[in-house]
């Protein structure tokens, strides 16, 4: 049996209906989707960091031909930032688990 | 710049802001469901205008070229049929040949639940065989 670690991951799709003239900053207003977006790049950095990879993407975006992708040199900064983001949240469990991937770069 | 980069790059800034470092855009290598849906695009809209040559030289020159144009057309159904079944293909002769009215208005299809279907271009032919084909696979393996 394939080991789950070991399996390729898929970008997830990042689907948004937005009707024209939509202003998308108002996006990161909306607490679900900035977790998600969080947790996803957590998700995908960590899948770069055991695959070794110099860049992971973190979303293929819906009905386009694009993914977004994070360079490796992106990583550690990212990680920081998000650090702070669960520090805010008092969640220290998912802060203690992205100092450790920061200490795997 | 085009509705869809506009679209992409909107999203592309809020995640950035969101996670606070600069990401980029990678192009998808396309499948070869993508490869497949090109392709048939360029064959529908091909036999599209070929269908409108034909009527343009029957109405404005007189020149039939009906029975002409039929051996062409034999070999092209045959193709249509060994590659997307018997189904399929009456749908892509009524997109082509049946759905637009001379009066210039568009006829639907039902579906099952009596729903109606409006098809108005070759993508939305393309996506409803796979529908089409993936509900009958599904049913199958029950």
């Amino acid at each position: 049996m394939t080991k789950r670690s070991n399996m390729r991951r898929k970008a997830p799709i990042f689907r948004l209906n937005a009707l024209s003239g939509v202003d998308y900053s108002k996006l990161t207003e909306n607490v679900e989707i900035k977790e998600a977006i969080i947790a996803e790049t957590i998700t995908a950095i960590t899948d770069g960091i055991s695959k070794n990879k110099k860049s992971t993407s973190i979303f293929e975006i819906a009905d386009s031909n694009y993914y977004i992708e994070l360079e490796r040199t992106e990583w550690k900064l990212t990680l920081e930032n998000v650090i702070q983001y669960y520090v805010n949240k008092e969640d220290y469990d998912t802060c203690i688990k992205c100092r450790e991937l920061i200490e795997k770069l | 710049m085009n509705e869809e980069q506009g679209h992409v790059d909107g999203i592309k800034k809020s995640i950035e802001e969101v996670i606070g470092s600069n990401t980029t855009l990678k192009s998808k290598k396309p499948s070869e469901e993508d490869r497949q849906r090109e392709l048939f695009e360029k064959i529908i809209l091909a036999l599209e205008t070929a269908e409108v040559r034909t009527t343009i030289m029957g109405t404005d020159f007189k020149i039939d070229l009906s029975e002409y144009n039929e051996t062409f057309y034999t070999a092209i159904d045959g193709m249509m049929m060994l590659w997307l079944g018997k189904e399929a293909c009456e749908l892509v002769f009524f997109y082509l040949y049946d759905r637009l009215n001379p009066d210039g208005s568009m006829n639907e299809l039902l579906d099952e639940g009596g729903n109606t279907i409006l098809l108005t271009s070759p993508t939305e032919l393309w996506f409803l065989i796979k529908h089409i084909q993936s509900t009958k696979s599904t049913k199958k393996k029950k």
